[in-house]
């Protein structure tokens, strides 16, 4: 079973030259390559990417209305202490559970209406705080329930969709993502896994409050009809790799909740 | 061959022994030599069933019966006792070696090699089943090769009474895959002459697939499927000879042609005392056989020849030697030729092999069987020079696409020092499960169709790439649709179904059509599976995009050209080579018309490959598959820096110094230029570009590159 952790290496080891690509203008093929693939050993070309079904659920334990979809968000979602020692809230905590993100033909995210296709959403802000000349981390943690598997995926599809059309986002006022290039991952595709779908989008993260650029890692899992990303934005001092080994930690915590919420029971 | 042991007679008849060249369960059988010099094989029965009246007045009539066999292409038995305390039966012997050897080692035969075997071997069979006998186990083992023709070997001598199926015990006598249903079934009856056709027409399945047609695997299960199923004759393209090997596994006996019907019925020469029948390694295989024999105490060859000299030239020397020995009549044999199964020459040389670790049987078993040939052709036609310091031989391991077999594969290579250095693996799961080995190693791995960027931490620092990655292909597909006027912006869609190829086919296109040129993107991902494209293409349509690229699989591929074909949009349309299949044209039907297509792999048609597809159709009887120059090219870079690193000297140069050969190397292939950056992947974005039109792929060229 690949975790998470273990993934981590293999897409950091493959984004780079991406990067370098990206920064390539005229494409000068000879210093390298172009998007890859992550994962140490991936299908053949032809791979058909029919979901591997990483988690074998009791329909019966699958949330089928806004309520019992809820319930199992405030089960499954992280606390603080779900991404490591010292990390604490933020305020506000908690977001708007009515309300979705949408990123906008411009580039630009805003808080829109909860779609009809999702039946509960949370997010929760986290911070690991500035200590020893390093700046604070912020952190976030998502955890979804679509109507169905589909929907998931077509919510992932759509998060693909947005590095390919916005590289460069703003966050809010004041805070800006760069270069954003992002990964995926089929479960499956590199042996088994816990995810169904594993997103990785790197870029840089610059704002007024903590200057940049500084590192920005986002993931996301796809599981049946499930969606659980978390978000890291670096500060000085905070390298990406010390911000991916928190989302790591929270997002594989989470799915191990959820897993064992719907999963069947012997 | 082993030596004789203390309790071995010395001599059995008026034949000196000279050594041991197998034992069985009816006895052993020795390599000696007649009065006048030439060697034969002897068979003497072992105490236990001389004892037995039922046996010795068996063994009596069918030496007796097998003494008229008469046919160039069955051993000849030349003297027998049936009546002493051990009764023995001498044959000629042959120096060659099994087509089983044979295939394991150099490959499956070509076609017409194959129709050659059939006839030669019917006619061989047609003398048995005149003199009254049956074989009962017609298979590659009792089949030896040499340069003028087969020979038919064992012939139902001195076998087992019981030697049709299962025993008691569910031991099995005989050799499952190759026997008759009637055999498998042991219901008591006799197989008959026509037990010997089916089981003529499984080994030439066999010689010209490299497998058995009713499969390997669990002894039950192989029998049943001989009982049972149809068989499995994939990979026969020549139609007459599948037509042929089809009649012969007719389930009932009636139904099969005759040994001397077959004969009639297949039209191909019988070769003229030449080599020209078996392909080039066969020949040298049946060469070193000879050169060996030669080299045995207590026989003189009676052509001087030097034994064992890798170079074509003295080959062709001592192969045209041996046929004249053969045709002398001195030699053949009762067993396969075992000395030195490893395939080296003389004691202590050591064979100079290039492994082909390939994907032979699995899903992408058609990309794996056309590189292995590309290898055996290069290696072949490199073999044929007469310039060389050394030759070399080709070991092809099946690792079925699978990453468990693959590492299976790679420690095998790792192990035999023979092997200098690996074309493959096939696709990317293999590589991944491989890398840390042949590293470990430092065998040089050269893959043509694993493109993937990364493959997991650790290094890679004998693997080489040759051929572009799945990213880097994305640059000719911007070139190609959006350098084109009245294009502004180029629809992307990226289908999960394509997994980790179409995410960085179709990712790189996105991203790179910015930095390349003044256009723009419409991007769109989709779930793998998603049955109904017409809402996406629309959404792309109306938001102004005027080209299309597609990354994905073939199924999604075809989704996408009828969706677009019904919103009549007749712009650019293109895919990356992965949707390239069959399947896309069948399925996408009239819609597939006018698409295009960016692949690593060159085509026949291509004029560059003119020459090595000519080669390629005399040597295989098709014309290249994908993959199969690019595989050819590997082989030639190989070979290339294993001859510089050699020098005039030939000294044989140690894997680790060949990889430092193969990355400091610039080779010209068929397919493009090959060299390498300080991560062993391809310099250069060489590509080449297909088009659909009228139900088939047209080579259109080499792809465009950066500022074309």
């Amino acid at each position: 079973m690949r975790h998470l952790g273990g993934l981590r290496p293999y897409a950091m080891a493959l984004l780079p030259p991406l990067l370098l690509l990206a920064a390539c203008s005229g494409g000068a093929p000879d210093t390298g390559e172009g998007s890859p693939p992550p994962g140490r050993n991936g299908p053949s070309p032809s791979a058909t990417g029919s979901p591997a079904g990483a988690l074998d659920a009791d329909p019966a334990r699958l949330p089928r209305d806004r309520g019992a979809a809820r319930a199992l968000v405030a089960q499954v979602i992280a606390d603080p202490a779900g991404f490591g020692p010292g990390v604490v809230r933020r305020t506000p905590y908690e977001s708007d559970p009515e309300t979705w993100p949408v990123l906008g033909a411009d580039c630009v995210w805003h808080a829109g209406k909860l779609r009809a296709s999702v039946l509960a959403t949370l997010s929760r802000s986290y911070e690991l705080p500035a200590e020893g000349g390093k700046g604070p981390v912020r952190l976030s943690a998502a955890v979804t329930v679509h109507r169905t598997a589909d929907d998931a995926r077509w919510d992932t599809a759509e998060s693909l969709e947005e590095t390919m059309r916005c590289p460069s986002q703003q966050l809010r006022q004041g805070e800006r993502i760069e270069s954003m290039v992002s990964t995926g991952l089929l479960g499956g595709e590199d042996g088994p896994a816990d995810y169904d779908d594993l997103l990785i989008e790197l870029g840089t993260f610059r704002s007024d409050e903590l200057g940049g650029p500084h590192a920005y890692v986002w993931q996301q899992a796809q599981i049946l009809q499930f969606t659980v990303a978390v978000t890291g934005k670096g500060a000085e001092g905070r390298p990406e790799k010390e911000i991916s080994a928190l989302l790591d930690q929270a997002q594989a915590g989470m799915l191990a909740r959820l897993d064992a919420a719907v999963k069947k029971q012997s | 061959m082993d030596e004789l042991r203390p309790t071995d007679p010395s001599r059995i008849g008026g034949h000196r022994l000279l050594g041991r060249l197998g034992a069985g369960g009816m006895g052993v059988v020795y390599l000696g030599r007649t009065d006048t010099g030439a060697p034969v094989a002897i068979k003497v029965i072992l105490p236990e069933h001389a004892g037995d009246a039922g046996f010795r007045a068996r063994f009596r009539r069918e030496a007796q019966a097998a003494r008229s066999v008469r046919s160039p292409w069955a051993v000849e038995v030349v003297d027998a006792d049936t009546e002493g305390e051990q009764p023995w039966l001498a044959t000629t012997f042959v120096p060659g070696p099994a087509l089983s050897e044979a295939v394991a080692r150099c490959g499956p035969l070509p076609a017409r090699g194959t129709r050659v075997l059939g006839r030669l071997l019917a006619r061989a069979l047609a003398a048995v089943h005149t003199a009254g006998l049956v074989h009962r186990d017609v298979k590659p083992g009792n089949v030896l090769l040499t340069a003028d023709g087969p020979r038919l070997i064992d012939f139902g001598i001195a076998r087992r009474g019981d030697a049709t199926a299962l025993t008691a015990t569910g031991l099995v006598v005989g050799t499952p895959g190759f026997l008759s249903p009637e055999q498998a079934t042991a219901d008591g009856t006799a197989p008959g002459p026509a037990s010997d056709v089916f089981s003529l027409g499984c080994l030439l399945a066999y010689a010209v697939t490299g497998r058995p047609p009713f499969g390997s695997g669990a002894v039950e299960a192989v029998l049943y499927r001989t009982v049972h199923d149809e068989p499995d004759l994939t990979g026969i393209d020549d139609p007459e000879l599948r037509a042929l090997v089809a009649d012969c596994l007719a389930k009932d006996p009636a139904a099969r042609p005759t040994a001397r019907q077959l004969d009639a019925r297949i039209a191909e020469d019988i070769p003229n005392g030449s080599a020209a029948w078996l392909p080039e390694d066969v020949v040298r295989l049946v060469a070193d056989r000879s050169a060996a024999m030669l080299a045995l105490p207590g026989i003189e060859p009676t052509v001087a020849e030097e034994p064992a000299p890798p170079a074509r030239r003295r080959v062709l020397a001592l192969t045209a030697g041996g046929a004249v020995l053969l045709a002398g009549g001195g030699y053949a044999g009762l067993t396969a030729w075992r000395g030195r199964a490893d395939g080296k020459g003389k004691a202590g040389t050591r064979a100079w092999t290039i492994g082909v670790q390939a994907d032979l049987s699995g899903a992408r078993s058609a990309a794996g069987r056309a590189q292995e040939r590309g290898v055996r052709l290069a290696v072949e036609r490199f073999n044929s020079r007469t310039d060389q310091a050394f030759a070399l031989r080709v070991k092809a391991l099946d690792d079925r696409g699978e990453p468990q077999r693959a590492a299976e594969v790679a420690e095998e290579f790792a192990r035999d020092r023979d092997v200098l250095a690996v074309v493959g693996p096939t696709g990317d799961a293999e590589a991944g499960a491989v890398l840390g080995l042949y590293d470990e190693a430092m065998l040089p791995l050269v893959t043509v169709s694993s493109l993937a960027i990364t493959y997991g931490p650790g290094s890679r620092k004998s693997f080489f790439q040759a051929a572009p990655s799945y990213a880097v292909l994305s640059v000719p597909v911007v070139v190609r649709q959006v350098l084109r006027p009245g294009v502004e912006r180029l629809g992307v869609i990226l289908d999960r179904a394509g997994g980790r190829a179409a995410y960085s086919g179709g990712y790189a296109t996105n991203l790179l059509t910015g930095d390349l040129t003044t256009g723009t993107t419409y991007p769109r991902v989709v779930p793998a599976g998603t049955e109904e494209l017409g809402p996406v293409v629309e959404d792309m349509l109306a938001h102004g995009s005027d080209a299309f690229f597609y990354a994905g699989d073939a199924a999604g591929a075809a989704r996408t050209a009828r969706a677009l074909a019904a919103a009549s949009f007749g712009g650019p349309r293109m895919a990356m080579y992965t949707s390239m299949d069959t399947r896309f044209l069948k399925d996408a039907g009239p819609a597939a018309s006018g698409w295009e297509f960016v692949a690593p792999y060159t085509d026949a048609a291509a004029p560059a490959a003119e020459e090595f597809a000519a080669a390629h159709r005399e040597r295989f009887g098709s014309a290249p598959a994908p993959w199969a120059a690019e595989a050819h090219d590997a082989a030639g870079l190989v070979t290339a820096a294993l001859t510089a690193a050699a020098g005039t000297a030939g000294k044989r140069p140690t894997r680790a110094a060949l990889v430092a050969r193969i990355a400091a190397s610039t080779y010209k292939g068929i397919s493009r230029t090959y060299a390498f950056d300080d991560d062993r992947m391809l310099v250069a974005d060489d590509a080449h570009l297909y088009r659909a039109e009228q139900g088939r792929y047209r080579y259109l060229g080499a792809a465009p590159k950066t500022g074309a």
